[in-house]
């Protein structure tokens, strides 16, 4: 690359010695002020043509561009300081083009998000619906702005159906995923009798539709409102714990069965059972999200700690202070350690 | 920084129509993403009959874990192979057969009970 003072001086000795030339031939009297002059002539005009100019113009896109106003592309093919700055102006402001983009798509992803994230809440229940024969209560909290855990009521006329899910992972993919399963069983418990069958047909539709390292863990309760029985079926998701009132002991139960979207027929390993309650007898259901949370030092809540503190506040409290209490436990244990995985814990007591 | 999980694929002597992969840390996402560049090229490349997943030597397994377990799992049985899991711990046995992994993929004690099948 020559540079622009190289190129001057070159212009400059050549220009010199041609002048000096003329005046020696002709024999000019007062050469040294034709020769001043037209020096100064000359460079004058090469300062204006290749130094002045130039920069004037990549100024002029520059005040465009603090402006705010439309500014264009400099072309050139010159490769001396005027040249770098050209060169250095257009890579900058294709740079600032980029990060304007990715700035407008950010704020375009974050707005689906945000509409993504609304939608979702809208598929929980607004609030608890209040039963006959059950007190329920549910605490949901998402470890990032799409949860893929989930739960519903689904009342008939002849049942409610009562689930908490928990889609592999969480973002995007599993939110859509829970949503689907949600609106099925919505659609099976309308057409169907058991918790059994809603499962096992959630599956098959399920499974037609995500790949597969997707699953989702169910378990579902189906309280009977003609004979008052509670009956559980579950789709490889966590125990089911269940209080008794009248002696203060818990219940471990694993719920069995195989995630949802695995196989495409369940219906050999799924089970329906029935889980006798009495009064006050308070049914808990959860996500591993509850189990698996770790504390600063790497330690895992587990599910003996979750026992623990169902049997220290099932003794003082209602389903709705259980759910408050335990959260309130989970939280003292994590302490400052961020949440890695959605938690959903639902409480219903048998009135 | 020491990678949460690490794998050990195992030499296989002549005859033998099965390899078995050694498991060694915590299967969570973190684990995920430290072995899943080598296991991916590890299933690509596998040519006998049974991928043996030894997690003696796991201490724990996430959802997003298993749901990577059940590709491998597609996709060994598309192309008529099998993944076997053995000598995984007793919290680990639980998550499996929570989820009801143990009705798609086989599990056994240990790599002799597999042998002995």
């Amino acid at each position: 690359m020559k540079s622009l003072i190289t190129k001057f001086i070159a212009a400059y000795v050549i220009f010199s010695g041609l002048l000096f030339g003329i005046i020696y031939f002709f024999k000019f009297e007062n050469s040294l002020w034709i020769f001043a002059l037209a020096l100064f002539v000359f460079v004058t005009a090469i300062i204006f043509l290749f130094i002045i100019r130039p920069i004037r113009a990549v100024l002029y896109q520059m005040q465009l561009v603090l402006g705010g106003k439309k500014f264009k592309k400099i072309y050139t093919k010159r490769v001396d300081e005027v040249g770098i700055l050209a060169h250095f102006f257009n890579q900058v402001m294709e740079g600032f083009k980029e990060v304007a983009s990715d700035i407008k798509d950010r704020k375009r992803i974050l707005d689906e998000l945000t509409v993504a994230t609304e939608l979702q809440k809208q598929l929980f229940p607004a609030e608890i619906p209040s039963f006959d024969d059950l007190n329920v209560t549910v605490k949901n909290r998402p470890a990032t702005e799409l949860g893929g855990d989930s739960y519903d009521f689904v009342e008939t006329k002849d049942r409610i159906y009562f689930y908490v899910g928990d889609v592999t992972g969480h973002g995007t993919t599993a939110a859509l995923i829970m949503s689907m399963v949600n609106a099925m069983i919505d659609t099976f418990a309308g057409l169907l009798n058991s918790a059994y069958e809603i499962i096992v047909n959630t599956n098959k539709d399920l499974r037609k539709h995500i790949k597969t390292s997707m699953y989702m863990t169910l378990v579902m309760l189906c309280w009977d409102k003609n004979a008052k029985k509670m009956t559980y079926v579950g789709a490889g998701h966590e125990h089911i714990l269940v209080y008794r009132k009248a002696t203060g002991q818990i219940d471990d139960i694993v719920s069995g069965g195989t995630a949802l979207g695995m196989v495409e027929d369940v219906s050999a390993t799924t089970k329906e059972q029935e889980i006798v309650t009495g009064k006050g007898d308070i049914v808990v259901l959860y996500s591993d999200g509850i189990t698996e949370a770790k504390n600063t030092s790497g330690e895992l809540y587990g599910i003996e700690r979750l026992k623990k503190a169902l049997a220290e506040y099932g003794s003082q409290y209602s389903s709705s202070g259980v759910c408050h209490h335990i959260s309130q436990d989970l939280a003292a244990f994590v302490g400052d350690e961020s949440q890695i995985d959605d938690m959903t814990l639902m409480a219903i007591e048998k009135k | 920084m020491e990678p949460t999980l690490k794998i050990n694929l195992k030499e296989t002597s002549a005859g033998q129509n099965y390899q078995v992969v050694e498991f060694h840390g915590d299967f969570d996402k973190a684990g995920h993403t430290d072995v899943r560049p080598e296991l991916d090229k590890i299933v690509k490349e596998f040519v006998l009959a049974d991928l043996i997943f030894d997690f003696a030597d796991l201490k724990f397994i996430n959802s997003e874990s298993i749901g990577y377990l059940m590709e491998i799992h597609a996709h060994l049985v598309k192309i008529g192979k099998a993944l076997k899991i053995v000598g995984a711990n007793e919290h680990v046995k639980e998550v499996l057969q929570t989820i009801g992994i143990a009705e798609v993929i086989p599990m056994y004690n240990d790599l002799n009970s597999y042998l002995n099948k």
